[in-house]
């Protein structure tokens, strides 16, 4: 070869088993060997797409379930916990814009659609300093960019919603699109079954999009957007209209969405020098109505509108020198706008006086440098990232008296900021390093430091986020989370790479959580302060992984021992949780295992199974009773002191792929099978509730029962 | 009512396939003090009750004498004074022997020694001003309060509903708000819109104007009775998904032998009434 020599080649993800021709490869998809970094995992469409599915549709949140060293509070609640992480530490990024909620109905599905995207990388140990913002992981979707040559599409009908996805070019191998959606239709089914549900309204529907315009051989622009919403609505039943005696309709109307917006420019300066300039946006709101109902929201029945959000702006030029075939080095800068939207209230009804929070404003700015460099048996990833963070106004802050744990009575100020002007600013320096000694080229030992700022915070109290959780910058009355980790492992292939091991450890320490007084009350509060603890913690684990790639059973497994606790510091220690003392966290689950397996029956069957065992997460239980007013009261142990049950479950499914019509290029496959499969009765919680003057305890189970489930799947 | 809470209960119970089975207690006994009791304006007894939690499976209680009680004040001037220390114990509450005038504007707090020495103390707490209540208004869909809320102050209020009908008491209804949504109002509304009855003679309204800490108090009391009420009965939300961790009933009482927060609440509130004949 005497000259840079360019060219492109598409290749397609597909889960198909070719018979006609046997590809033979080194397939060290799941090595750990090759990567530098500590605790990254990748998944493809394909990959997502093989695991059984609850209710037959393919979900990336519960795929990266299956991943070592990532668990969740409870089956069907919204988005992981990595590492001992609060879930707002991770950051989702779809096409590099951040996503500020991760699932469908409460928890049930993931919002990205598995059909619209190439593949996703978790990273969980070693953390690239071009990523940031916050402090345990970063899940970084890609979607598909279109096919250039042909139009092409694949979708599915399901029990609950019903996808399809269309891509091809515009101007061939010039301009091609991809377009993908989804919609479910079980409320359809409300008005036959009638009673409460004859007028409620219970959907969720979004839409992934890109364009890819090659320009010429140099630059390349992607556009791509994502929307999802939500939509809940209950209304008043003829019947129960007419016990009002005014014969007034009460309604309750809730529904959120999410939105980003991407835009990139690729451009290739030389055959050393590349740029990716990005521009993005992303929204997330949430808007609840009430007629004539207090919704449980407010003490009082009026009619109202409430309204919250966050918005982000961001643009981040990236650059990539390739200095020789042995050196890697990314620059560039992050520069992050928020806002986030607390609290709008409107209405409708005298004497009602609307009530809008101030709004929070924050600046965030990231240069990073970072270098990859590989000798003979070591190779290095530096990184260097330094972050500086403005809460900016203009907004109105309270002070409360020094010498008494704050409440709203305690404020002695409120100091009014004028727009623009810097309310409070923290900066640091988030040093990452990954070292990795090859002992031969089927074996590796790595080594990585982390730190991690997170200058946003979910204030969330609940054993599961919901939807209309606020989000919070750091200001005067909360610092910056800061998350230090040291991780290292090793990574072993067998000789024909069919087997790939490893096993890493990690420890991590967590300062400036935002933890929550006993009883807080978070809502509409313009004095959420009043409500917080400031809380350190620690985290550490072991995760073992092996997996199998060839063959016609393929899969893998993983056992994760982690421990995850936390303490508050307040100054007063009569508001400490626990006295001050360390107590686990809500999602501390010691062991986890996890076994994926898919087998190649015959010709045109697949058989998938997942089994999942985990330890109960710990809870707060009665100890104590007293009696008050003429009733009953529970006392209860320290915060997370026992635990509920431990978890299983098994899962399999079967695909039956049919001949494919060669005239019509449509292929077709039938997915069926069982989400629980013995129907394990999987404690969520255990509560206790008086009946009469007697105290029982309960077990709820969240999935009691086995799933069938059977899916539609086509693509031409 | 339907709530949001309910909401989530028809996705959990019709989309989902869950289900709920008893099972035994497993956790171990651990006894704590609870006190109880409030200064009013004006002139009046203080009453207050010290208890000890018993097991969960215990249904009577526990109630401890033998215990030193005193009430201090702090005026404007920041003079502390002691008020009283003379209570006698009868029915389970101590009394005050006289009657105890506090004044609006200055700051009251309890201090009690138990026999085995523990001693607790009440938060400094501010008498507030008397809430002015213009009207009442009770149909078949809310029963409504109508008051002055006070300009920049926070308010915190425990508003009680007592119905009469035929000379008796009917019905009695507790709600607890701050004044979020109606701040500085001088016409301000609250609509009670959970219990009604049918054509009461006579409608009693109460608001008392709290201190944070003991609204604090009456905060976590009717969380633990509104989910033990829902979770006991058809409209429940077992699954706990959306209920932050339980809270105890702690408000304003710290136990100053270990320092750190004791259960119960010693309220210094102001209390205006406003009476209403059909």
């Amino acid at each position: 070869m005497n000259a840079n020599i360019k060219k492109n080649f598409e290749l397609q993800p597909s889960s198909d088993t070719l018979d006609e021709v046997i590809v033979t490869s080194e397939n060290k998809n799941k090595s750990q060997v090759r990567k530098v970094l500590t605790g990254v995992n990748n998944l493809s469409a394909a990959e997502i797409k093989k695991l059984p599915a609850f209710f037959g549709e393919p979900d990336i949140t519960r795929a990266i379930l299956t991943q070592p060293g990532v668990s969740s509070v409870g089956e069907g609640t919204a988005g992981f916990n990595i590492r001992g992480g609060n879930i707002d530490q991770n950051l989702v990024l779809l096409d590099e814009a951040p996503m500020y909620i991760s699932s469908h109905l409460w928890g049930l599905f993931s919002v990205v659609n598995a059909d619209a995207i190439k593949g996703m990388t978790l990273y969980k140990g070693g953390m690239p300093a071009r990523y940031g913002g916050r402090a345990s992981s970063v899940l970084d979707i890609r979607q598909k960019e279109g096919n250039t040559k042909a139009f092409k599409g694949e979708g599915g009908l399901g029990t609950l919603f019903s996808r399809v996805t269309l891509e091809g070019p515009i101007v061939k191998e010039k301009l091609n699109f991809l377009m993908s959606g989804r919609r479910s239709y079980f409320d359809i089914f409300f008005p036959l079954i009638g009673g409460e549900l004859e007028n409620t309204k219970l959907s969720f529907y979004d839409l992934n999009t890109k364009l890819t315009w090659n320009i010429n051989d140099n630059n390349k622009l992607y556009v791509s957007g994502y929307f999802g919403a939500d939509v809940m609505k209950l209304e008043e039943s003829p019947e129960e209209e007419a016990e009002n005696s005014d014969g007034a309709s009460g309604s309750i109307d809730f529904r959120w969405k999410s939105s980003t917006a991407t835009v990139r420019w690729n451009h290739i300066f030389n055959h050393k020098l590349f740029m990716n300039l990005s521009g993005i946006y992303s929204n997330y709101t949430y808007k609840f109505i009430s007629k004539n109902d207090n919704g449980g929201i407010i003490p009082s029945g009026q009619t109202f509108e409430w309204g919250s959000g966050v918005q982000n702006w961001i643009v981040k030029p990236d650059f990539t020198y390739y200095a020789n075939p042995n050196t890697t080095m990314r620059f560039g800068v992050n520069g992050t706008l928020y806002q986030f939207n607390p609290a709008e209230l409107s209405n409708v009804v005298d004497n009602f006086t609307p009530e809008d929070l101030d709004k929070d404003k924050g600046l965030e700015i990231a240069p990073y440098y970072e270098i990859e460099k590989t000798w003979d048996k070591f190779t290095m990833n530096l990184g260097l990232r330094y972050s500086w963070f403005g809460n900016i106004g203009p907004n109105s802050v309270a002070t409360s008296h020094p010498d008494f744990p704050s409440t709203v009575n305690t404020i002695t100020d409120i100091k009014t900021y004028k727009k623009g002007e810097v309310i409070k600013r923290y900066s640091g320096f988030e040093p990452r390093v990954s070292l990795k000694y090859d002992i031969n080229d089927r074996k590796a030992l790595k080594l990585g430091y982390n730190r991690n700022y997170q200058y946003i915070h979910l204030m969330s109290n609940t054993a599961a986020a919901l939807p209309f959780d606020i989000w919070k910058p750091s200001g005067i009355h909360i610092k910056p989370l800061e998350v230090n980790q040291v991780s290292g492992g090793y990574a072993y292939d067998t000789e024909d790479a069919t087997y790939n091991f490893s096993v890493e450890g990690y420890y991590k320490t967590f300062s400036n959580f935002v933890e929550y007084k006993e009883g807080a009350d978070l809502f509409i509060n313009e004095n959420l302060e009043t409500q917080l603890l400031p809380a350190d913690g620690y985290a550490y684990g072991l995760e073992l992984a092996a997996y199998k790639n060839k063959g016609r059973l393929t899969g893998n497994f993983n056992y994760t021992y982690s421990v995850s606790k936390r303490k508050t510091t307040s100054k007063f220690k009569e508001e400490n949780i626990n006295n001050g003392g360390y107590y686990p966290s809500n999602y501390d689950r010691p062991h986890l295992l996890n076994l994926t397996a898919n087998y190649d029956l015959k010709e045109k069957w697949d058989v998938g199974l997942f089994f999942t065992y985990q330890t109960g997460r710990p809870t707060t239980v009665p100890t104590g009773r007293l009696s008050f007013d003429g009733n009953p009261y529970l006392t209860y142990s320290n915060r997370n002191a026992y635990r509920i049950p431990d978890t299983h479950r098994l899962d399999i499914s079967f695909t039956y792929t049919p001949e494919g019509n060669a005239d019509t290029r449509w292929q077709s496959s039938w997915n069926f099978g069982l989400y629980n499969v013995y129907g394990s009765p999987n404690a969520f919680s255990v509560f206790s509730t008086f009946h009469g003057d007697q105290l029982k305890t309960f077990q709820f189970s969240v999935f009691g029962a086995p799933i069938p489930f059977i899916t539609y799947n086509f693509k031409f | 009512m339907k709530s949001i809470k309910n909401t989530s209960i028809i996705i959990l119970l019709i989309t989902l396939v869950s289900c709920v089975k008893e099972v035994p207690n497993a956790s171990n006994y651990e006894p704590q003090v609870f006190i109880s009791g409030f200064l009013l304006d004006g002139s009046n007894y203080v009453n207050v009750r010290i208890q000890r939690t018993v097991p969960v499976d215990i249904t009577s209680s526990e109630y401890i004498p033998n215990a030193q009680i005193a009430i201090y004040t702090k005026n404007s001037n920041g003079e502390n004074t002691l008020l009283t220390y003379d209570f006698n114990y009868f029915n389970r509450t101590y009394r005050s022997n006289n009657m105890v005038v506090a004044t609006v504007g200055n700051t009251y707090w309890v201090e009690i020694e138990l026999e085995d020495g523990t001693t607790y103390t009440s938060d400094e707490e501010i008498l507030k001003e008397e809430i002015i209540i213009k009207d009442v208004e009770i149909t078949n869909d809310y029963n409504r309060v109508i008051f002055s809320d006070p300009v920049d102050d926070t308010n915190f209020y425990l508003i009680n509903y007592r119905f009469y009908k035929n000379g008796r008491l009917a019905l009695e209804v507790n709600n607890l708000t701050n004044d979020v949504l109606f701040n500085g109002n001088d016409n301000a509304t609250f609509d009670s819109t959970e219990f009604f009855i049918d054509n009461p003679d006579e409608v009693r309204v109460t608001i008392a104007n709290l201190n944070y800490n003991t609204y604090q108090f009456y905060f976590n009391q009717f969380e633990q009775l509104e989910s033990q009420i829902t979770n006991s009965g058809s409209e429940d939300d077992p699954s706990q998904l959306f209920w932050p961790p339980p809270a105890n009933l702690t408000g304003n009482i710290i136990n100053t032998s270990d320092n750190t927060k004791a259960l119960g609440f010693f309220g210094i509130q102001s209390s205006s009434e406003f009476i209403k004949s059909f």
